[in-house]
């Protein structure tokens, strides 16, 4: 089976299911959210990409 | 659904007059009512009414029993979309439309101080009609009651009068309605329940909603205010002036502006409708906003709670459920009222082809089939919507708003925010389609099930002609680069159809025709584009403009074919009493 492209679509389904996960995790929401993250920087391909989302990520003080 | 605070009740509204019907008994013989109709709509709503019109376009008459003696008060559907407006003209009833609504292509969201998306409606140089307008939902009502005037032969509208029981067995309905304080018993063949979201006809057959009700609760305000400012969709995620809250504002005519806003947990819902609740979030957002120079007042506020329910089947013997009394949709993407015009658009010509007797009452089960569709097909859009504006639990909330705090810098996140509003559904496995040899062939256009996309062609005197705009009441022989000689024998075989089933054609050439008797063309190129039609390809059409069928070449027997499978001609030799199933 070829692998499903990102279109809105289907990043809409995987925003469902990531709230859904985290809901379902409840008190330990954090920690699916950092086993979620560790397993994605595994994906990025470069130590340069996961840096770049980490400093995208980062709370500006207005945001926080 | 709408619990009106304490306002005093007004005669006008900014302009519009509520005219009041009295309510009149008809001609009784011991309680019961001397004339047996064909057809009774239960509730008079916009979704009633126009079911009486799209009726009335097949010549078949109906009274309908509405309960009020005046149109809607209060806040209610304000967006009408394309396809509403598309029916309207079908209906012969678009120009007050035009004229009153406000039409609009674009909105704004906002997360606390920011713009983070400007979201465009699909629309193109391809539409004649603007893909939203906003009209307040007693103008839509009004508007409709006006047209219906004018069919007074067809249509009678019984205000003041409500629906208190019926009993119905396989040849029709017997109802016991209620005016003035007088029962009296009335029959018809058939009955269409548009009464609403608290369905008392719905109650009478012992049927239930299904789906979910979510716990969110929302203000509904409109106010009265000049803010000068354009007609588009306008949100606010967590805004300075009302942390926390998720605000939505509409600008409707007379210059009336609607604010939606979800209520905090904890907030008692009935007491946030009161003005001294109302007042001060209204005057924090328009002090945020730099308008609280302008002189505003609070028109009407309610609660709204919203539910994705549906009945799972809409016809049940020779009661037929439209509108909310068939299912309810949340309002974000505003799919309700727009999805109960495209309920009785669907209804009308198949119970008229069954009461006319060239099609089998078996073509009512494709209404149920088609409309149950289409409100899955709703929910799935509005509840996203739903979370998205009022996250139900602790994920979604984290989620929405790390999407709306990314959004402004990663684009690619935006699509999220984007309030998906209601769009035509595709009756893509609908029993009605006829897939033919030709289908794998086209590459675009629409396909069985989809409804015509707009082209703008020209007709003789180079003046432009939409495709949507051209279709009548009946199945149509939409057909691209005919020359004479198909047209011909395309005629004859209209001809000889025409005795059970009346079908219009509609020939389109491109620009360099010799072929005399064309009316209408292509000169942009754009239908052969948007259609996938190379010369001499043909489409059936649906009376509520569905495509049915498409072939690359016209072959009379293969259109039959596809014509009786979708007119429900090919099952109509049954015996009509054994083929309803009436609900014990
Ligand atoms: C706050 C709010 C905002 C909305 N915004 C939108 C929007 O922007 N776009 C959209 O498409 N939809 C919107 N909707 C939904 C829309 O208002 C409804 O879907 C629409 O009113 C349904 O029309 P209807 O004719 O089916 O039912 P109704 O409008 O409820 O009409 C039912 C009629 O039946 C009558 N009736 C009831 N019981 C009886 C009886 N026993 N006998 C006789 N008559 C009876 C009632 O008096 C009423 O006139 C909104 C709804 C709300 C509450």
């Amino acid at each position: 089976m070829s692998e499903q492209q990102w279109t809105d679509v289907t990043r809409d389904e995987i925003y469902t299911e990531i709230s859904g996960a985290l809901t379902e995790a409840g008190d330990k929401s954090e920690l699916f959210l950092s086993r979620l993250c560790l397993l994605l920087i595994e994906e990025l391909g470069s130590p340069q990409r996961a840096r770049q989302a980490i400093a995208n990520a980062t709370l500006e003080a207005a945001q926080s | 659904m709408s619990s009106a605070a304490p306002n005093t009740e007004p005669e006008t509204m900014q302009g519009f007059v509520f005219h009041e019907h009295p309510a009149i008994l008809p001609p009784l013989v011991d309680g019961r009512e001397t004339k047996r109709h064909k057809v009774m709509i239960a509730g008079g709503g916009p979704v009633g009414l126009a079911a009486a019109l799209a009726l009335a376009k097949y010549g078949i008459a109906s009274v309908v029993i509405e309960a009020d003696t005046t149109v809607c008060k209060g806040s209610r559907a304000t967006c009408l979309s394309r396809r509403t407006f598309e029916i309207f003209d079908r209906l012969g009833v678009l120009d007050p439309f035009i004229e009153k609504g406000l039409g609009w292509t674009s909105g704004r969201s906002f997360y606390r101080g920011e713009e983070i998306l400007r979201f465009d409606m699909p629309h193109n140089a391809d539409q004649r009609l603007l893909p939203m307008t906003n009209l307040q939902q007693y103008y839509v009502e009004q508007f409709l009651a006006d047209a219906i005037d004018l069919y007074r032969d067809l249509i009678e509208i019984r205000w003041g009068t409500s629906v208190e029981s019926l009993k119905q067995d396989a040849n029709g309905v017997r109802l016991t309605l209620q005016a003035n304080g007088t029962s009296y018993a009335s029959e018809c063949d058939w009955l269409i329940a548009t009464d609403g979201a608290r369905s008392r006809v719905r109650q009478e057959l012992g049927l239930r909603l299904n789906g979910t009700a979510y716990e969110g609760r929302y203000i509904i305000v409109d106010v009265g205010v000049d803010l000068g400012w354009p007609t588009g969709r306008l949100a606010w995620f967590d805004p300075p002036s009302n942390p926390g809250r998720t605000m939505l504002m509409h600008r409707q005519p007379d210059n009336v502006w609607r604010l939606d806003y979800q209520l905090h947990a904890g907030e008692d819902a009935e007491a946030m409708t009161k003005p001294e609740k109302v007042i001060p979030v209204v005057e924090a957002h328009f002090k945020m906003l730099g308008v609280d120079d302008k002189p505003w007042h609070l028109i009407w506020s309610s609660t709204y709670r919203a539910s994705a329910l549906s009945l799972d089947e809409y016809v049940h013997g020779r009661v037929m459920f439209a509108g909310d009394a068939a299912h309810l949709v949340p309002i974000f993407g505003v799919r309700g009222l727009n999805s109960g015009f495209d309920d009785v658009f669907n209804l009308a010509w198949k119970l008229a082809g069954v009461i006319d007797g060239t099609s089998a009452p078996s073509l009512l089960d494709s209404y149920s089939h088609e409309r149950h569709f289409a409100w899955r097909t709703n929910i799935m859009h509005a509840m996203k919507s739903t979370e998205f504006m009022a996250p139900p639990s602790s994920g979604f909330r984290l989620m929405r708003d790390a999407v709306l705090s990314l959004a402004e810098k990663h684009p690619e996140l935006r699509s999220l925010i984007n309030p998906r509003q209601t769009s035509v559904i595709n009756y893509a496995d609908t029993p009605l389609n006829t897939f033919s040899a030709d289908e794998t062939s086209f590459m675009r256009g629409p396909a069985p099930g989809e409804a015509l996309p707009e082209i703008k062609l020209t007709d003789r005197d180079g003046k432009e002609a939409c495709i949507t705009a051209q279709l009548q009441d009946g199945f149509t022989l939409l057909s691209f680069g005919i020359d004479e000689k198909t047209q011909g024998a395309m005629a004859a075989w209209v001809t000889a159809t025409k005795s059970d089933i009346p079908v219009a054609t509609i020939a389109v050439q491109a620009t360099t025709t010799t072929n005399p008797k064309t009316t209408l063309f292509d000169s942009s190129g754009r239908f052969a584009e948007v259609y996938d039609a190379a010369p001499q390809a043909v489409f059936l059409v649906r009376p509520d403009g569905h495509v049915c069928a498409r072939w690359r070449s016209f072959n009379a027997g293969d259109v039959a074919t596809a014509l009786a499978r979708a007119s429900g001609a090919d099952a109509s030799k049954q015996p009509r009493a054994e083929t309803i199933k009436v609900a014990s």
